[in-house]
């Protein structure tokens, strides 16, 4: 579905990525694993179109996407949950939730939409009409992922969504992030916590410094030695 | 001091600056959208304002259009022009300097001035109203604004083009990634915020002479409104708006016509010390 073909990316001249490969496959969830400043969220970052590779390609249902700009990227169903909600603070909750839904294939489908989501996040229901910026943490972590559900997603990235959130809010996000795969959404989860991770997803990459260093089935990571040394403190 | 204008004068007082807050408020409201959707500083605001003027006078002298009526097509014009000035100039420097947008736009000052000098000379101009009683152009000029005010207000709650121009506002980044094109809306909110501009020019022209140069200053009270009422903030646009046009209404009848343009800058200045946010806007988080 998702094919990331050695590419490399910077900013400015500072090169951040350097010959990385990844492909999800339909229905799959999977995880990109990795420290702080691996670059993973500018891997994320250069699969939605907001930075664009030096070299290499990247493909999404044997499309070249890699040069296009971020909104088709977006209509052809690739949807992102950024690292840090990104919601429009100003705004209302449903309004939120409605630009969610802002391209023509989600808009059709915007009531059925609302519905699913009233029923998995039943609180943004009840504060639809607030605006968004008052918000817990929590709950504006909960509007985002609603809103990326709202546009349709063929894939849908979430970029750290447990982070910065209370143990339990975290559990319900996870039990959530499930839910949305077996409604037949794919998934590719960016994620410190690595357990967490690890526990649902198919298959992981590990990246460090940039590099892609390590990638396999979950309970290969998970039974890896490096891996239990480095990040699950074992 | 107030106190000692006779009451018809007063109301006077009152009823000019509301016709001049008029066309401050969609003179703001306009520069407002563009700098919030944009984050540009469009100096040559004043000069699309004083187009707005001129394309009314022409359709009210060569095509006998009513004044009022014309505001409708120079605003559809100008903002046509906006349009293609902010694809074919801003569009190619956004996010490169805020230097190289500025120089643009104060260098668009110059071109318009000189287009505009060119097409109608440097004589001052005055559109005549159809109408024997000044007082019904007054109330129509309120009334006029108020319409297109409701109608910018519509389009900017409750349709989805409005909710993507907020959403480009709030969060360019996440607007992006609702498979919002913000190039198209920056597009859109140049048009928009230059015809709302021409509206204001053409009011403008029906109330005083007009020549190319007459978008300077105004422009320049624009900023101080926009600033006042809270950069981004569509309220503080209107309140801003019709609260300079009184005071510089008093200002002038009470200290005189010297004091028109210095008043609102001395206020602004005052404003800012005590609420650098301005009135209506909010802190930065």
């Amino acid at each position: 579905m998702l094919e990331v073909d050695h590419i490399s990316a910077s900013y400015g001249n500072i090169q951040i990525l350097w010959d990385i490969s990844l492909n999800v496959k339909e229905g799959e969830i999977v995880t990109i694993l990795g420290p702080n400043g691996a670059g993973k969220t500018t891997l994320v970052k250069t699969i939605l179109g907001l930075l664009h590779p030096n070299s290499g390609s990247i493909k999404f249902l044997d499309k070249r996407i890699d040069k296009l700009p971020t909104y088709k990227i977006v209509n052809m169903g690739i949807v992102l949950v950024p690292e840090g909600r990104e919601i429009f603070p100003k705004m209302t909750v449903y309004e939120n939730l409605l630009l969610g839904a802002y391209g023509k294939e989600a808009e059709k489908n915007k009531d059925q939409s609302l519905e699913m989501i009233f029923q998995i996040f039943p609180i943004l229901k009840e504060r639809r009409k607030q605006l968004a910026q008052t918000l817990s943490g929590g709950e504006q972590q909960m509007l985002a992922i609603a809103r990326g559900l709202m546009s349709k997603p063929k894939l849908l990235i979430m970029d750290e969504p447990s982070l910065g959130l209370a143990p339990i809010i975290v559990q319900k996000i996870f039990r959530v992030i499930r839910e949305i795969n077996e409604k037949g959404v794919t998934l590719l989860l960016v994620e410190q916590n690595v357990h967490r991770a690890l526990e649902i997803a198919n298959r992981g990459y590990l990246l460090e410094a940039g590099k892609m260093v390590l990638s396999g089935d979950w309970n290969e990571l998970l039974a890896n030695e490096y891996v239990k040394k480095a990040y699950l403190g074992l | 001091m107030l106190l000692a204008i006779s009451p018809p004068i007063l109301i006077q007082i009152i009823v000019w600056g509301l016709i001049v807050g008029c066309i401050y408020v969609l003179l703001a409201s306009g520069l407002n959208l563009i700098f919030g959707v944009m984050k540009v500083v469009n100096f040559a605001h004043g000069e699309f304002m004083i187009l707005g003027g001129y394309i009314s006078y022409s359709l009210s002298i060569f095509v006998g259009l009513n004044p009022y009526l014309s505001i409708f097509v120079s605003m559809i014009v100008v903002g046509v022009l906006g349009v293609i000035i902010e694809r074919v100039c801003f569009h190619q420097i956004l996010g490169t300097s805020k230097l190289n947008e500025l120089i643009l736009s104060l260098g668009l000052i110059y071109v318009l001035q000189n287009t505009m000098s060119i097409l109608w000379t440097d004589y001052p101009v005055l559109i005549n109203s159809p109408f024997e009683s000044r007082v019904l152009d007054w109330v129509i000029i309120i009334g006029i604004t108020m319409l297109i005010m409701t109608g910018f207000y519509i389009l900017i709650r409750r349709t989805k083009i409005g909710r993507a121009m907020r959403a480009t506002s709030q969060n360019r980044v996440a607007a992006m990634l609702m498979g919002i094109n913000v190039e198209h809306i920056n597009m859109l909110s140049f048009g928009l915020g230059t015809a709302l501009a021409a509206t204001a020019g053409t009011l403008l022209a029906i109330i005083t002479s007009i020549t190319p140069y007459s978008g300077e200053i105004p422009a320049l009270k624009a900023f101080t409104i926009i600033i006042l009422g809270g950069l981004g903030s569509p309220l503080g646009a209107v309140i801003g708006g019709l609260g300079y046009g009184l005071i510089e209404s008093v200002a002038v009848t009470v200290l005189g016509g010297t004091w028109r343009d210095a008043v609102g800058f001395i206020i602004l200045i005052l404003v800012l010390i005590i609420r650098p946010m301005g009135l209506f806007g909010e802190k930065e988080i």
